[in-house]
């Protein structure tokens, strides 16, 4: 059996299953898998979404710049949690995954890229500059390896002075040129009172507001020191 | 282009004597080293079930199917699917 289209050949395959699973049928098939000609799938749909994400335009571009193979992985999986974000049950089953074998921060880098913040992050770089290759390597590397100081996602019931003293002295002690604040869905309400009570202890972060129908990213921006008019 | 053939389908019967030609067992739920070990998923080290797993080239790798094997998989053995 060949086929141009392979997922089709897949789809084919589980409806066809009757000819395809005769025992006599086997040798042949191992035969295959050794010469990598052939590869037992499960639901077609899985390898989809796998290939999907490795196909996606941000990844192409974004991939040349990440050297670290964790890294990649994590960038890829964020691109699949983005897929699933209308289907819960998919959504928690991988984000759960992903923290088992990359612990919070691996999940935090998957899902800085779930919420598109890898371009926004570096698109007022690219566009204001021309930056080099090695810089952006070095540029994205240090952002994943910082994610923690950085980024802070709010959860729907999270303690709101909690948060604000965690974020608050992240900033204040690690003065990021960027730190974001993302929520979503039910938590957006918990994201905004997070945001004023962070304001409210840091100086010189200007707020720009980055929102959708499921979500509100905060990116408070590092400006100048104000200077005294004498 | 390798073939891809779905084990969703698949027979039981099938699927363990796929797995024994592979060098595996299996207690009819989960595919079992030689030992009698749970065979665990090289990316995930969950057990992997016999209605749930893939078979890829590259020394015949048995992985659970879910979307971080899989892309773990292709990011180590580039795009061979």
């Amino acid at each position: 059996m060949s086929s141009k289209d392979p997922l089709k050949s897949a789809v084919e395959g589980a409806v066809k299953g009757a000819l395809e699973y005769l025992d006599d049928k086997i040798t042949g098939y191992i035969t295959k898998l050794s010469n990598r000609e052939l590869a037992f799938i499960g639901e077609a749909q899985t390898i989809k979404t796998a290939k999907d994400s490795k196909n996606a335009s941000e990844y192409k571009f974004f991939k040349q710049y990440i050297d670290n193979p964790n890294y990649r992985v994590q960038f890829l999986l964020g691109l699949t949690l983005r897929k699933f974000e209308k289907d819960n049950k998919r959504l928690t089953r991988l984000r759960d995954k992903i923290l088992r074998k990359y612990g919070e921060k691996g999940l935090h880098v998957a899902q800085f890229v779930q919420n598109g913040l890898v371009n926004n992050y570096f698109g007022n770089v690219l566009e204001t500059s021309t930056i080099n290759p090695e810089d952006l390597t070095i540029e994205i590397e240090k952002l994943f390896d910082n994610i923690e100081n950085i980024v802070n996602y709010i959860e729907q019931f999270d303690n709101v002075d909690k948060k604000v003293k965690e974020i608050a002295t992240k900033i204040n002690a690690f003065s990021p040129k960027t730190y974001i604040i993302c929520s979503s869905k039910f938590a957006m309400e918990q994201g905004q009172k997070v945001l004023k009570g962070v304001q409210k202890e840091i100086q010189n972060y200007e707020v720009e507001l980055y929102k959708t129908d499921i979500k509100e990213v905060y990116f408070l921006r590092r400006t100048p020191p104000k200077t005294s008019s004498h | 282009m390798t073939e891809l053939l779905s084990l969703k389908e698949a027979p039981i019967t099938f699927k363990m004597k796929l797995i024994q030609e592979l060098g595996y067992e299996s207690d009819g739920t989960y595919v079992l080293n030689k030992d009698g070990t749970r065979c665990l998923d090289r990316y995930t080290q969950e057990p992997i079930q016999l209605d749930n797993m893939v078979i890829l080239p590259g020394s015949a790798i048995i992985l659970d199917d879910n979307e971080l094997s899989i892309l773990c998989y292709l990011e180590e053995f580039g795009d061979v699917l």
